[in-house]
């Protein structure tokens, strides 16, 4: 009889897990680089179709739920913030420094200098100031055939480059969400916001809604920054959806 | 008797396992110095447009093509081509032919090497109008060819990056893997290739180097399984008629 209370006993709480454990399927992990950084995620399963995404400052990947109402999960690299980074051009530069003529190095250092305008933080303020300093030297020495000048010079600037980073703190409130950033405000309404860890990195991430005629929608973004690479996963759409949201989002991983 | 009988069946046999074979019979192709034999897929159309092949079924589009000079040795074979063809009073074809050498700048370790390399090479074509006699041209043949064979060859992926290159690949497109296989009896590097932002719209190409020339066979769209499956048996059908690079 005890016995058979046992095999009941497991019987059910086996049901009852295997009830629980309704978590959606996830494809398995692809590596993406949208702006220079490598982010593994593992996209949602069949069902989701799948279309590159470049506007708002972000360059990722967006999956469409298919036979749905407009919903989608997007991540991407915000390339606004990536494009201040200037080590990996100027080590490409320094690398390849051998094959430039004039004309070359000319066109290389336009697309090297640093953005002055808007600066994230104080730092790159300072950091950029020494950058174009230092390739506007580089650029005199160059056309004074003193390549090696140049070259010098080349090195100054990365190690300007190279003091430069980007915390989640510097660069938050250029992306996160507000109602007041979109058309008409009066529909969204912002319902939490927590601090997470998102691929062992600090995180954040802000709950919403959006009034539509025919329905309510609810929205979810995490914010998190990797190696000065700001990460924008965004979603909207119906609330049963929203762990797979949590679940894309949970599989994220920085791989350098 | 028995001996017979036993003969009889094999033949049946060989003609019956001969009639099961539904593969179409290998075609012919020559595309530029590629000579060989390849099976076109049953049900797949191959239209033949000189430097390429294109093989069609509905929608799937593959891409037989020769890409080419590849690297220092085909520079250099093209070289040589147009010498002959300089020192028989043909310079038109030859300064045509010489006009159509792919000659890659990532060739060059250095800009000082690159820019002697072209200064010499402008001489073939500085006074376009003047027929140039042979033996006045036959030092800027030298000189050409000791510099082209000075540049340090590229192995298969740096060679199978500029077919990439050349086929359109550009920033909006990734590579997702490579691998190393021999096609025909030949090194080959099999290419994925997928969008860079979405990992969609896959492609898949293989090249294949051989005698300085290269040959590649592609997905012209999506590498829909249709077209993966056909890519596969193309290219496992590949086989290369020997020496086919004396026939230029």
């Amino acid at each position: 009889m005890l016995a058979r209370s046992t095999r009941l006993f497991f019987i059910l709480t086996a049901a009852l897990v295997a009830a629980c454990d309704s978590a959606p399927a996830l494809s398995p992990p692809e590596t993406f680089d949208w702006a220079g950084q490598h982010i593994s995620l593992a996209p949602p399963s069949a069902g989701w179709r799948r279309e590159g995404q470049s506007s708002g400052g972000i360059r990722g990947v967006r999956f469409v739920k298919e036979r749905s109402v407009g919903e989608a999960i997007g991540i991407g690299d915000y390339y606004l913030l990536a494009n201040r980074l200037r080590r990996a051009r100027l080590q490409e530069i320094i690398d390849t420094f051998e094959t430039f003529d004039r004309r070359d190095f000319e066109k290389a250092l336009r697309q090297a200098y640093a953005h002055t305008d808007s600066p994230f933080s104080p730092l790159e303020a300072d950091v950029a100031s020494d950058i174009n300093a230092a390739l506007g030297r580089a650029a005199t020495a160059f056309r004074m055939n003193d390549r090696d000048g140049a070259r010098t010079e080349l090195r100054v600037a990365l190690g300007a480059a190279e003091r430069l980073g980007f915390r989640l703190g510097d660069v938050l409130d250029a992306v996160v969400f507000a109602p007041e950033r979109r058309e008409e405000p009066q529909r969204w309404s912002v319902v939490g916001r927590r601090e997470a860890t998102i691929g062992g990195e600090p995180a954040v991430i802000v709950d919403y809604t959006f009034q539509t005629p025919e329905r309510k929608l609810y929205g979810r973004e995490a914010y998190v920054v990797h190696d000065s690479h700001l990460f924008v996963a965004t979603f909207l759409g119906l609330e049963e959806n929203l762990r797979v949201f949590d679940r894309v989002v949970e599989s994220i991983r920085f791989s350098r | 008797m028995r001996t017979r009988g036993s003969s009889l069946v094999i033949a049946l046999l060989l003609a019956l396992l001969a009639g099961c074979d539904s593969r179409e019979a290998p075609r012919a192709f020559e595309l530029g110095p590629h000579r060989g034999q390849v099976r076109v897929p049953p049900g797949w159309a191959a239209l033949d447009q000189g430097r390429q092949w294109r093989l069609r079924k509905g929608e799937a589009e593959l891409v037989l093509q020769d890409l080419g000079a590849a690297g220092p040795q085909g520079i250099r074979r093209e070289v040589d081509r147009a010498r002959e063809l300089w020192r028989a009073g043909r310079v038109e074809e030859a300064r045509w032919r010489l006009r159509n050498v792919m000659v890659p700048r990532e060739l060059f370790p250095t800009a000082v090497e690159r820019e002697a390399f072209w200064a010499a090479w402008s001489t073939f074509f500085s006074d376009a109008a003047k027929v140039v006699p042979y033996a006045e041209i036959d030092p800027t043949f030298s000189d050409v060819l000791a510099r082209v064979d000075a540049l340090p060859g590229p192995d298969l992926p740096a060679l199978a990056d500029a077919g990439l290159k050349a086929l359109g690949h550009d920033q909006r497109r990734d590579v997702k893997s490579r691998q190393s296989l021999t096609v025909g009896g030949r090194d080959a590097l099999d290419v994925d290739t997928w969008n860079r932002l979405s990992h969609a719209n896959p492609q898949r190409f293989l090249f294949i180097a051989h005698d300085g020339y290269l040959l590649a066979l592609y997905t012209a769209r999506q590498a829909d399984a249709e077209a993966l499956s056909a890519f596969a048996s193309v290219r496992d059908s590949l086989h290369f008629a020997p020496a086919d690079s004396a026939r230029r």
